[in-house]
């Protein structure tokens, strides 16, 4: 049964979540890309980051371009199942009559915050 | 939750997602168009106005354009790092490869052949790229094939102007259109 999950449904969150799943599986983005893209501060990029990355929603890789350092972002294999999870839920609750693959339930619609790492 | 929110929510979620793979194509195809149009533009016109100059002036200019590739590539691999634009370097690689083969095959050939050739093998890249990443390419690759074929055939004597103005202007055009307008 898909749940909605708290912790991606804030709106930056979940914007962040969407534009790591939309480049694709096994794609790195470095931070002050995904920042332009999203047309987000450092400090806000970042603090959103380390809640995803807490949960195991996205992997954060620090590394070196000569001196340079640099910080690459993409999302984990939890983190795309969850971010299907979600927009499956989401999607769920628009149309009641639709039935996941699996044939579960559609969505339920507990807006109880899940706790941090929690398969959605 | 409100019926509204989940709405606007999955509306967040695909702007985002457009917003972000017209970024990619943007960053990924725009700078190649812009440059290889450019050296297209230079190249035939220049080649059209003094004939005895064309090779060597052809030798430069794809020395020019595989160094700015190299250093272009480099920068946007620097940003997104997926395991598609290494296969995507490598396709291209291999089929300059055999473009080149194919020419020393095919010799001898007029000048006209041998650039047709190399046109319509490099748009074949187009095409089949255009097949799986993005319509907008396999439309370029085939109208660039057809101003080859056209103008290789019809009017061999326009050919090196046609090329420059329809040819370099097309890859030129969509790179500029996608810089501009896809911007984020």
């Amino acid at each position: 049964m898909s749940q909605l999950n708290e912790l991606i449904h804030q709106p930056t969150r979940l914007r962040i979540m969407a534009a790591l799943s939309a480049l694709g599986p096994g794609t790195e983005v470095e931070f002050t890309y995904l920042r332009d893209i999203l047309d987000l501060t450092d400090g806000n990029l970042g603090t959103h980051l380390a809640k995803l990355e807490e949960a195991g929603y996205v992997a954060v890789r620090k590394t070196f371009v000569g001196r340079k350092p640099r910080t690459f972002v993409s999302l984990t294999p939890h983190g795309q199942h969850a971010f299907a999870e979600h927009l499956a839920a989401l999607r769920a609750i628009l149309n009641p009559t639709l039935v996941e693959p699996n044939g579960a339930s559609p969505a339920t619609t507990d807006t109880q915050p899940n706790r941090k790492g929690d398969k959605a | 939750m409100q019926t509204e929110e989940i709405r606007q929510a999955l509306v967040l979620v695909d702007q985002t997602s457009q917003k972000v793979r017209r970024a990619l194509l943007r960053d990924s195809f725009a700078p190649f168009a812009i440059l290889w149009g450019a050296i297209w533009i230079v190249g035939f016109s220049t080649s059209a106005l003094f004939p005895a100059a064309a090779g060597i002036l052809w030798i430069a200019l794809d020395i020019v354009g595989l160094v700015a590739s190299i250093i272009i590539g480099n920068q946007y691999s620097g940003r997104v790092l997926s395991p598609n634009g290494l296969r995507l370097f490598w396709s291209w690689i291999a089929l300059a490869g055999y473009a080149g083969l194919v020419l020393f095959v095919a010799r001898p050939l007029p000048p006209l052949r041998s650039s047709m050739l190399l046109v319509i093998i490099i748009m074949a890249g187009y095409v089949i790229q255009g097949i799986w990443l993005w319509r907008g390419q396999l439309i370029v690759g085939l109208v660039i094939t057809a101003v080859t074929l056209l103008g290789g055939w019809l009017l061999p004597d326009y050919y090196l102007w046609l090329m420059a103005l329809l040819g370099g202007g097309t890859l030129l055009g969509t790179g500029l259109y996608l810089w501009i307008a896809y911007r984020p």
